[in-house]
């Protein structure tokens, strides 16, 4: 497994494509989120020039897992989309806090994994992830994500607790959950 | 599917939660045993490879639930199960919460929150409205 960071202007541009169209094969075909993507790339508003991105890539170079950092003093997703997974609090706005999203780990190359958190990366691209948030000035994370996230932070042995209750959307749970860098 | 529970112990009465800014409901837990929840969602695992918890056979079946309460801001805890023959659920995980315990004025830690919410679980009748739950949504 090869795990880069960086923001869009950093990471070679055919790597940025191929997050984007992983992105699309596990959130819009394998898990049928309604997101917007267009000629198999999914990406919105909140890729932007300075989003940091974590990306691994299997031996063949595919992509194997992503995540996507966004510093809460700029838009980000739960503080403009998702503000009432927050319990009545008002989402926090400071270069302290970064947001976790469009977290996967799916190796497609491996027919036997299905699932958002299947590959055996998983846990290895979180801690990544949050690392790398906490190179960035991070002291604590937000993320929005399935129920089955506080799983895996928990198997990577992070503090994580909720920030609030779930609501359920198209079926499914999501949440919003604090981590401790 | 939806009724409060209720436990039978001796109660602090619950006023109402107030949210930390670290996001935490932080509770005596005299007062967490006065917190009545009702049931939101139960399913089961869709990718069993991703279920960690502990115990669960790699066959068995095993999914989630997760509960509420009805205040503002509201305490949620959820918490993993496998499904035993004859039909008999197996809570399978820590639970998982926006709750601190404090006593004395301090906090007493994720771990020993994580023990007190266990046991206050294992008091519920919970597994009916996992049962009618799952029947539900996984029916036909």
């Amino acid at each position: 497994m090869q795990i880069t960071s960086g923001t869009t202007e950093r990471l070679p541009e055919i790597l940025f494509t191929r997050i984007s169209n992983y992105r699309h094969k596990v959130f819009v075909e394998m898990l049928g989120w309604e997101l917007r993507s267009r000629n198999e790339m999914e990406l919105d508003q909140f890729d932007r020039p300075d989003t940091v991105y974590v990306v691994a890539q299997n031996e063949q170079g595919q992509v194997s897992g992503c995540a996507r950092l966004l510093s809460t003093d700029r838009p980000y997703l739960l503080g403009e989309v998702f503000p009432q997974l927050l319990n009545g609090m008002p989402p926090p706005s400071t270069p302290e806090v970064w947001e976790l999203s469009r977290f996967a780990a799916v190796d497609f190359s491996n027919q036997a994994q299905s699932g958002q958190f299947s590959s055996p990366i998983a846990v290895g691209l979180l801690r990544e992830a949050i690392d790398c948030a906490a190179s960035h000035g991070a002291k604590r994370l937000i993320t929005v994500s399935p129920l089955g996230i506080e799983r895996l932070l928990r198997k990577a042995g992070f503090h994580a607790h909720r920030a609030g209750p779930p609501m359920v959307i198209d079926g499914h749970p999501i949440f919003a959950c604090w981590i401790e860098a | 599917m939806n009724r409060p529970l209720i436990s039978s112990r001796q109660q602090t009465p619950l006023a109402m939660p107030i949210i930390s800014e670290d996001g935490y409901i932080r509770l005596l837990p005299s007062q967490l045993k006065a917190v009545r929840l009702i049931h939101l969602i139960s399913g089961l695992d869709e990718y069993p490879a991703e279920t960690t918890s502990c115990g669960a056979m790699p066959t068995a079946i095993t999914g989630y639930t997760e509960w509420i309460s009805h205040t503002a801001p509201a305490i949620t805890i959820g918490w993993d199960w496998q499904m035993q023959t004859p039909v008999f659920f197996k809570r399978i995980s820590e639970p998982r919460s926006n709750i601190m315990l404090k006593a004395a004025g301090s906090d007493i830690g994720p771990a020993k929150t994580a023990a007190w919410i266990e046991a206050y679980i294992d008091s519920l009748d919970w597994e009916k409205s996992v049962l009618d739950c799952i029947g539900l949504r996984y029916s036909g």
